[in-house]
């Protein structure tokens, strides 16, 4: 079950199981904000890649165990930008050190994975990324409007 | 709420033609890709991909579409993509997805290349 609290117009925030089933939650409550706030097919689809890559990343690799945690983002709107606060008790991961991947290989060679990291930093502004002292990581991205 | 990703699948000779309509993501994915693998890869068919109603793809999508024209090379099959709307095209030039496999603009050249 989600939990989404609106803070005020511009901010929400969302709570989400680590599961296929949490990451739709999640979409659902991102895409009633995005509908809400009218920022634009672009800032959406940037919006929703970002939430997409980050959240589908968590889920996949961020857990050691097999138990279902929760996952919690919150959404801001700035000026002339949208800020995603990811919040997770997954192992640590920093996707600033990610290294880019070799994008230039045929198909024989190429990586069927890896992409995703790659396309959050392709599509937002800044990111931010904290380990806080209650072993939480807690990512930021900002990503561009217009 | 979000649609549900859609998948149809017909066959023309040795051709498959698949349409998608709706969103890429990882919940469109998880929905498709079993019976998108399943209705072209184990009889190795040719495929043409058409995207003129996917509205937006994730790493997932790619993935799927990695996995699979990998699956039909080893069964001496192509995968052709055809008409990606803007959000789709552009994530393609993003990844340099056009030196992976062909992508082209609408479905006479998609069969073309499939059969070449």
């Amino acid at each position: 079950m989600s939990i989404t609290q609106a803070k005020s117009s511009n901010d929400s925030r969302v709570c989400f199981p680590s599961s296929l089933a949490g990451l739709k939650q999640g979409l659902d409550a991102l895409k009633a904000w995005l509908t809400a706030a009218n920022l634009g097919q672009t800032a959406e689809d940037r919006a929703f890649l970002v939430f997409e890559e980050i959240v589908t990343n968590i889920i996949r690799y961020g857990f050691d165990d097999a138990k279902e945690h929760t996952i919690d983002v919150s959404f801001a709107r700035g000026d002339g930008e949208l800020t995603l606060i990811f919040d997770d008790d997954g192992r640590p991961f920093d996707p600033r050190n990610v290294p880019a991947p070799d994008l230039h290989r045929p198909l024989a060679a190429a990586p069927i994975g890896g992409r995703g990291i790659f396309l959050v930093r392709k599509n937002s502004k800044r990111l931010d990324y904290e380990r806080t002292a209650k072993a939480r990581n807690r990512l930021t991205v900002v990503v561009a409007v217009a | 709420m979000n649609k549900p990703l859609e998948i149809e699948v017909t066959y023309t000779a040795n051709i498959a033609r698949v349409k998608l309509r709706g969103r890429l993501d990882t919940p469109g994915v998880d929905r498709v890709e079993a019976k998108f693998t399943a209705a072209v890869v184990p009889e190795g068919r040719n495929t043409v991909v058409d995207l003129s109603e996917v509205s937006f793809i994730a790493s997932m999508g790619l993935r799927m579409f990695i996995g699979l024209a990998k699956a039909l090379k080893r069964n001496n099959a192509k995968l052709v993509l055809f008409a990606p709307q803007s959000q789709v095209n552009e994530i393609f030039n993003t990844v340099v997805m056009r030196e992976i496999m062909p992508i082209v603009v609408d479905e006479a050249e998609a069969v073309r290349f499939a059969a070449t």
